[in-house]
């Protein structure tokens, strides 16, 4: 029964998601930050986040999504709508 | 000790081929050829647009190094002929070579079979200019820039630099990028490949296509005719805002422009009309715009660029855009930016939309690329 | 004559993770290097040494010399595409250029001047210094900053297949080396002549004999030149003190300017003749003064 719940569930709601997406983007800019220390809601890239992520660690991202979910983000318009935040992003990969 | 430098002669290899004056016919025209490319070495459903060489290696059934060395060869040796170098100044001269994929494109079909063949078979980035030194038998020293869009662009820079000081009589400049894998699929991954249509400058713009060429020049002390063109000067830097973006201010690229212009003892307001580099891409197109309005203000030449005929040729791009825009030049007319239809506001240059007839004059052609490299270079024909 | 102002070098044996350069160069540099792989850490350790205390002018133009480039990233992306069947990774494919390299040390010393990435074979740093001739000679450059680097060959059969010697004689090395250079010979600490090329070993021993050298001559070779080049070059230099800094340094195809580094640093005063040959046979001379 979990299984399906966990299927269905809005990408922002489910954790397990969340952490990978937050170790992919860790992985792939070989970043030195604690996954807990990234805000679900919080601008990814934003001149006041955490992060540090500019443009080249977006298309870093975006190709890293891909090549794992399989999931193309094809242009830059659509990239900066889904790559908003942790919940945005995940609701992109796994829609209700 | 200054001596003037002239192109002597000339040729090139790309997607309108290398007839100079079918090239010019096409141009004239409007003329282009791009190939639809699939992206099905990544298993994807859709293709991006490419400016291939008329004839395929698989249209000739060459092996990778004779299809790539044979499209080099020919592109010199008719630069040879064009320049009528007699035997011993082919032997003593010296050669520049510039290009982003360098020999990539030799060794990428053995990729499919094997790996890590490049590190046990390629030779470094200077192999290609010396070999060319030994099947042309020439025995001068062998320059090779690999400074991604700029690479032969800096070799006409240095080499025009190195005749003018005195330290070589003449040289060969060649730019050369054969399409390659690592290229198109690297260009596709960091999203600069448009569909068509191609239409830099323009407010719809949607990036790049890329395309593929060979480009020769011999440049001289000599001058080879009485409307041959010179390099009057140019400049090189560095716009360390980012390793793929130039600052969008475009106040760097300005600096080197003004560098280039004051290198060649011209004013702004004596440049005929500016080959841009206009790659279609958003940011190149902001920043190159911003840099020519801080540089000629409201007094802003004709601007075209080149690459809706023949598509980004990258590293080799300097060379082949300095023959086509000087002949196009010496054939009196420079020609429009083709596909561009509607003007964008927050770049503040509309470029040209028909031929613009001249007889001579002093033009600044523009280079831009990663590494935050920026070349400027000022040609003139004088009658 | 361009003056020497600054050398510096980073050159040893490779290393396994690329952590420890990263930590070499922060201690010269706050800017931090995500992006950055092998080959630009390599280039930058180098020049950073090369530069501290210093303070080059922002107008001071960058040459790096190179055989081999970024060969680690244009592997992986080739990998990536062929056998992985995906998109290249951006980083890795940015890094294929080799000025990425020339950039990064552009932006860590703040110098938006010239900037070149260039080759030239065995000759690449000698041919590199032509061109910071004829910059310097035009008048637009006042300083330059030219290194040589390089990652370690570690293909045994390619080696030995290029050289026609025995890897095994060889110490395997990997980074750079990087000269300062001023137009000024106020507060230089040594000077370079124009290099000098022959086609034979016999017309570079003749033009040895015109020149007016110091009492100390220090003479040094590449990889190439043989025991007949090194014979009769020996003959014009008889007096001259071996330096052999590849058998001290190791190997790495930027190794003539590791040489030049390697006399600037030793006690040792007068002058260096470097000898050096393509596979063209080519023999490319350059001589060292240090005051």
């Amino acid at each position: 029964m979990e299984r399906v719940v966990q299927f269905n569930m809005k990408g922002s709601l489910d954790e397990a998601l969340k952490t990978r997406i937050k170790q992919l983007i860790v992985d792939n800019c070989d970043l030195d930050i604690e996954l807990s220390d990234i805000d679900d809601e919080a601008p990814l890239f934003d001149r006041a986040s955490n992060l540090e992520l500019d443009s080249i660690d977006a298309l870093q991202i975006s190709i890293a999504i891909q090549n794992t979910f399989g999931i193309a983000i094809r242009d830059s318009k659509e990239m900066r709508r889904v790559m908003k935040s942790i919940n945005s992003f995940a609701d992109h990969i796994q829609p209700a | 000790m200054k001596h003037q430098v002239y192109i002597r002669g000339k040729a090139v290899q790309c997607a309108l081929g290398g007839d100079p004056e079918r090239i010019m016919a096409d141009m004239r025209q409007g003329r282009t050829r791009v190939a639809e490319t699939p992206l099905d070495l990544i298993g994807l459903d859709y293709s991006r647009p490419y400016c291939r060489l008329p004839q395929q290696r698989v249209d000739t059934g060459q092996d990778g190094a004779t299809y790539f060395n044979a499209i080099l060869d020919d592109t010199i040796a008719r630069a040879i002929a064009d320049a009528g170098l007699r035997p011993e100044e082919v032997r003593q001269l010296p050669i520049f070579f510039g290009s982003t994929s360098i020999d990539i494109p030799i060794y990428e079909e053995d990729y499919r079979t094997q790996r890590e063949v490049l590190s046990r078979t390629s030779s470094g980035y200077g192999n290609i200019a010396h070999e060319v030194g030994r099947r042309f038998d020439m025995r001068g020293p062998c320059y090779t820039f690999t400074t991604a869009c700029t690479s032969s662009a800096n070799g006409l820079l240095f080499a025009a630099g190195m005749i003018a000081q005195g330290m070589l009589a003449r040289a060969l400049v060649v730019g050369y990028d054969l399409y390659s894998h690592l290229g198109f699929y690297g260009f596709e991954a960091l999203k600069l490949i448009t569909p068509p249509p191609y239409r830099p400058f323009d407010r719809r713009r949607q990036g790049i296509i890329m395309g593929e060429g060979c480009g020769a020049v011999i440049l001289d002390r000599q001058m080879p005719a009485p409307d041959a063109f010179a390099c009057l000067g140019g400049a090189n830097g560095c716009d360390t805002f980012s390793v793929t973006t130039h600052d969008p201010e475009g106040g760097r690229i300005a600096g080197v422009m003004t560098e280039a212009l004051a290198n060649a003892g011209v004013t702004p307001s004596r440049i005929a009309a500016v080959k841009a580099h206009a790659t279609g891409s958003y940011h190149n197109d902001q920043t190159e715009c911003n840099g020519l309005r801080q540089v000629f203000g409201g007094q802003m030449p004709p601007v075209t660029g080149l690459k809706p005929y023949i598509g980004h040729t990258v590293g080799a791009c300097g060379v082949i855009e300095l023959v086509l825009f000087s002949e196009a030049a010496r054939n009196g007319f420079i020609p429009p930016m083709a596909g561009f239809e509607e003007p964008d506001e927050a770049l503040g240059v509309t470029p040209l939309t028909q031929s613009l007839a001249v007889s001579g004059g002093i033009f600044l052609l523009n280079y831009f690329g990663f590494g935050g490299n920026c070349v400027s270079l000022v040609i003139g024909n004088g009658r | 004559m361009m003056h020497i102002h600054g050398h510096g070098s980073f050159v040893g044996p490779p290393v396994a993770d690329v952590k420890a350069i990263k930590a070499e160069v922060s201690r010269y540099t706050r800017i931090h290097f995500r992006r950055a792989n092998r080959f630009v850490l390599i280039a930058l350790a180098g020049a950073c040494r090369c530069v501290q205390g210093h303070d080059p002018a922002p107008a001071t133009a960058i040459y790096l010399t190179t055989e081999n480039g970024n060969l680690g990233d244009t592997e992986t992306v080739l990998n990536q595409i062929f056998h992985k069947h995906e998109f290249p990774m951006p980083y890795n494919f940015i890094n294929t250029m080799s000025n990425t390299a020339s950039f990064y040390v552009a932006q860590s010393l703040g110098l938006p001047g010239r900037n070149v990435t260039f080759s030239s074979k065995q000759l690449s740093f000698e041919r590199g210094l032509e061109l910071a001739f004829c910059d310097m000679a035009m008048g637009g450059i006042q300083s330059a900053l030219i290194g040589g680097a390089d990652e370690a060959c570690f293909s045994r059969d390619q080696f030995e297949a290029k050289f026609q010697l025995p890897y095994g004689q060889y110490e395997m090395v990997e980074g750079s080396s990087w000269l300062l250079l001023r137009r000024t010979a106020q507060g230089a600490l040594g000077a370079l002549r124009p290099p000098a090329t022959f086609e034979s070993a016999a017309a570079a021993a003749a033009w040895i004999g015109r020149q007016a050298l110091p009492d100390t001559v220090h003479l040094s070779y590449g990889i190439l030149p043989n025991a007949a080049d090194r014979e009769t070059i020996g003959q014009a230099l008889a007096d001259a003190v071996p330096m052999d800094y590849i058998a001290e340094r190791g190997y790495f195809d930027s190794a003539t300017a590791c040489g030049v580094t390697h006399f600037l640093e030793q006690g040792a005063t007068g002058c260096l003749v470097h000898v050096n040959k393509d596979f063209r046979d080519q023999l490319v001379l350059l001589v060292v003064e240090k005051y």
